[in-house]
């Protein structure tokens, strides 16, 4: 599957963090390296925050070295490779109080759900190993 | 840790003595700036890869692969510190309760032939976020600090950047005015300093307590030998608060700071925009080491020079908004050898009085040569 640039400004909150994760890595032209790297031809990953809607579903393209971001108002309405899904807030207030294991607490009792954990853990080293 | 070459010049410029050669300063660059360069320059996979390796940052808008790629030789990197949760707005805020907002834009660039226009990211302050009493109150309650992780970093991207790269970074903290504004706004700060001075001390107090807490473990755990402060304190035309608000609400702060600052052996810079002459004679008195960002335009520079040039430092004062961005690279040289003559040689380390923008790289190449073969 070849992704042509479909990018559109004014994205905001989770789609525009999302977008800034990955602009430079791609403009710098190594994102098909790091994806090649890393084995992926192909992740659709979903972050579904509830306090910040609509959620972003990204797509990772290995074969083209390009991604795409797309708006999501309901996380029912798309399939994804990997997901978080959940609120924000509990997990923000945990950690102003430094809390690790309130964190974790939050995490298990489900608050926040990660989905496709091997492919969410796939994702997190395509940004650790892009330009950021 | 070993003395290098580039922290010899920079020394000593910032001793105001004449240094070997002058030294180059880079505050950073934004992603507008960024477009322009990967489309026009960009990295080598090969360069890109050395600096991950070695944990470099590629973040706008401090950037520090972009001052290796440019060879600059002082940098400036500051600490975000934690995030926190704004009840009053259900969304993330920094850590002073200040908003923020990250959006994709479309840029004025037009990129050479075969490159694709795509919008560009944006991220920057949006505006205060405890709007109200109840609010100020409550963010009050919350434990809110620099995570100690982010200074074990610093140590060791600086570290790593002056032995390998010749590039002595900085570090940073947002100053009291800014995390006073950032967090309560103009009006609440204008409205309390009226009605409620008390209450407006109170809460100063309160980001006082963290930022020198934040500085302690900036100097003790990140060991810089350069630290920065973020605190803008003037317009284009003049101060945002008067001097004797300045004097009651900051200065103190300020001096709490340079002294942790030199009691640990480093160096202590401020940076702030605008006009901010008026201040000078204070800067000189708390111990402030130079004063980074001054806006020719703004400022009477040469006058600051003749005044307190023996005294302290003045870094940047090449004017980004108007000479780096319409000028041909042979005016920016001219331009650039000039403002060394008036402010230099000792004392002064030339660079873009802020984060580089809309500037035509051909011009930040310009001004970098213009620095390199200036003759002593």
């Amino acid at each position: 599957m070849i992704i042509m640039s479909e990018d559109k400004k004014d994205l905001e909150g989770v789609c525009a963090l999302a977008y800034t994760a990955l602009w430079q890595t791609r403009e710098l032209g190594f994102l098909k390296q790091i994806l090649t790297s890393l084995n992926i031809k192909q992740l659709k990953i979903l972050f579904y925050l509830e306090e910040y809607l609509p959620g972003a579903l990204i797509t990772l393209d290995g074969e083209a070295g390009d991604f795409k971001i797309e708006p999501v108002n309901s996380p029912d309405d798309v399939e994804y490779d990997g997901a978080i899904i959940g609120k924000i807030a509990p997990l923000i207030k945990a950690l102003e109080g430094n809390v690790v294991i309130k964190g974790l607490w939050i995490l298990l009792s489900r608050k926040v759900k990660l989905k496709g954990k091997r492919n969410l853990l796939k994702f997190g080293r395509v940004i650790l190993r892009g330009a950021v | 840790m070993s003395e290098s070459d580039t922290w010899e010049i920079i020394n000593d410029a910032l001793e105001c003595k004449v240094p070997k050669r002058i030294p180059t300063f880079c505050l950073g660059a934004d992603w507008d700036f960024m477009e322009r360069f990967i489309a026009e320059v960009g990295f080598t996979y090969e360069e890109f890869r050395r600096l991950k390796k070695d944990r470099i940052p590629f973040i706008c808008p401090t950037h520090i692969a972009l001052s290796i790629k440019l060879n600059i030789d002082f940098a400036w990197m500051t600490a975000l510190g934690q995030i926190i949760w704004l009840d009053e707005y259900n969304e993330v805020g920094m850590m002073h309760g200040g908003r923020f907002k990250v959006v994709s834009r479309d840029s004025t660039y037009e990129p050479p032939e075969g490159h694709v226009k795509r919008p560009i990211p944006h991220l920057w302050y949006l505006k205060e976020g405890l709007t109200t009493k109840k609010a100020i109150q409550n963010f009050m309650e919350k434990k809110i600090r620099y995570p100690k992780y982010e200074f074990k970093n610093f140590y060791k991207l600086h570290t790593v950047c002056e032995n390998k790269y010749n590039l002595i970074i900085s570090g940073g903290l947002t100053g009291p005015w800014e995390n006073l504004h950032f967090g309560i706004g103009f009006g609440n700060i204008a409205k309390f300093w009226r009605k409620d001075r008390k209450f407006l001390h109170e809460i100063n107090d309160f980001y006082i307590d963290i930022a020198l807490k934040g500085m302690e473990n900036l100097v003790n755990i990140g060991k810089p030998k350069v630290i920065m402060i973020g605190d803008d304190y003037g317009y284009n035309s003049g101060l945002q608060m008067s001097v004797a608000m300045w004097r009651e609400l900051v200065k103190p702060t300020l001096a709490e700071h340079v002294k942790i600052i030199h009691d640990s052996g480093a160096k202590a810079l401020l940076h702030s925009c605008g006009n901010i002459g008026e201040l000078f004679k204070d800067f000189v008195e708390i111990g402030l080491d130079g004063v980074e960002s001054l806006k020719p335009k703004n400022n009477d520079l040469v006058g600051l020079k003749q005044k307190y040039g023996d005294k302290i430092a003045l870094l940047g004062a090449i004017d980004d908004t108007d000479m780096l961005k319409y000028s041909t690279p042979e005016e920016v040289k001219k331009s650039v050898t000039q403002s060394i003559k008036d402010l230099g040689p000792g004392g002064y380390i030339p660079g873009a009085t802020n984060f580089l923008l809309d500037q035509p790289v051909e011009n930040i190449y310009a001004m970098l040569e213009a620095i390199n073969e200036y003759k002593l």
